[in-house]
């Protein structure tokens, strides 16, 4: 494991990683294309050595600041793309259910039974489609 | 192996040539004093200060804020040095994977298709592949860090 970047300060860089991480993609790019010639002490002659960033791991916050896209609102989660969230009438937050809650409270006058058992049925309700 | 004290560490480690880069930033992160930026001294975005005030006593300018970048060549061909590490950097295309049983991420599609790339573009050369972790907290610094996965020939 390297450490690869120390970014002081009092606060977070926030959306503007992209600017520090700067030293970081040349490198990688460079060792992609020109490459760097080492030595194998195994084989004890000299190689051409590569590397590859295959997967970046990030809790959801740091996702956004590096993928660039927003993780806040409606359009937070890029795989729920083509089931669009929705907010409730007198709450801020986001809720990514399917369509079945949306029309549960629009219908006035749902029973509750009703509701509970529209709730069970979307517990059992497949992932969306990048996820199966 | 513990030092007596932080300058003995830093003499044992110099050998090694496995230093930090230290790149002045804009304190609003707007661009790096980096390569042909190098010898500004104002901000071209936002026009802040790259040096704090000078004072009477110090000579040297002193930046507002600095980014320590380790350069990630020099580690990863230290490891090809060295014959106990050497070993492990060929481990996952030397093992002997149960089908169906994923115990390390070469055994996973996407290894596998890079391993095809690899192979299909006539790349079949040391090729390192690193995984990125990102400790993000709000109320201080950033760290990166890039997890050596294996190598393929």
């Amino acid at each position: 494991m390297f450490l690869s970047m120390v970014i002081l300060g009092p606060s977070s860089p926030g959306w503007n990683i992209n600017v520090c991480l700067r030293p970081l993609i040349d490198e990688l790019t460079q060792l992609w294309s020109s490459r760097a010639l080492t030595y194998d002490i195994l084989r004890k002659q000299n190689f051409v050595l590569r590397a590859a960033l295959m997967w970046t791991i990030n809790n959801f916050l740091a996702y956004g600041m590096v993928s660039g896209w927003s993780t806040h609102g409606k359009l937070a989660c890029p795989y729920f793309m083509e089931n669009k969230a929705f907010m409730l009438t007198n709450g801020g937050k986001a809720s990514f259910f399917t369509v079945i809650v949306v029309s549960c409270h629009r219908i006035t006058g749902t029973k509750r039974t009703e509701r509970i058992s529209l709730l069970a049925e979307l517990k059992r309700m497949l992932p969306p489609v990048s996820f199966r | 192996m513990l030092k007596e004290n932080f300058y003995a560490a830093k003499s044992m480690m110099k050998p090694f040539s496995l230093g930090y880069q230290k790149i002045d930033i804009c304190p609003n992160f707007c661009m790096l004093y980096y390569l042909k930026n190098v010898e500004l001294t104002e901000c071209m975005t936002c026009g802040h200060s790259r040096y704090k005030p000078r004072t009477d006593r110090g000579k040297t300018p002193v930046a507002y804020k600095k980014l320590k970048y380790f350069p990630i060549t020099p580690r990863l061909q230290r490891l090809f040095m060295s014959s106990r590490t050497v070993e492990h950097m060929t481990w996952h295309q030397s093992h002997h994977a149960v089908d169906g049983v994923m115990v390390h991420p070469s055994n996973g599609e996407a290894w596998k298709h890079l391993t095809v790339c690899i192979l299909t573009f006539q790349l079949n050369q040391g090729t390192c592949i690193l995984g990125c972790v990102q400790m993000d907290s709000t109320h201080s610094g950033h760290l990166l860090l890039l997890i050596l996965v294996g190598r393929s020939y």
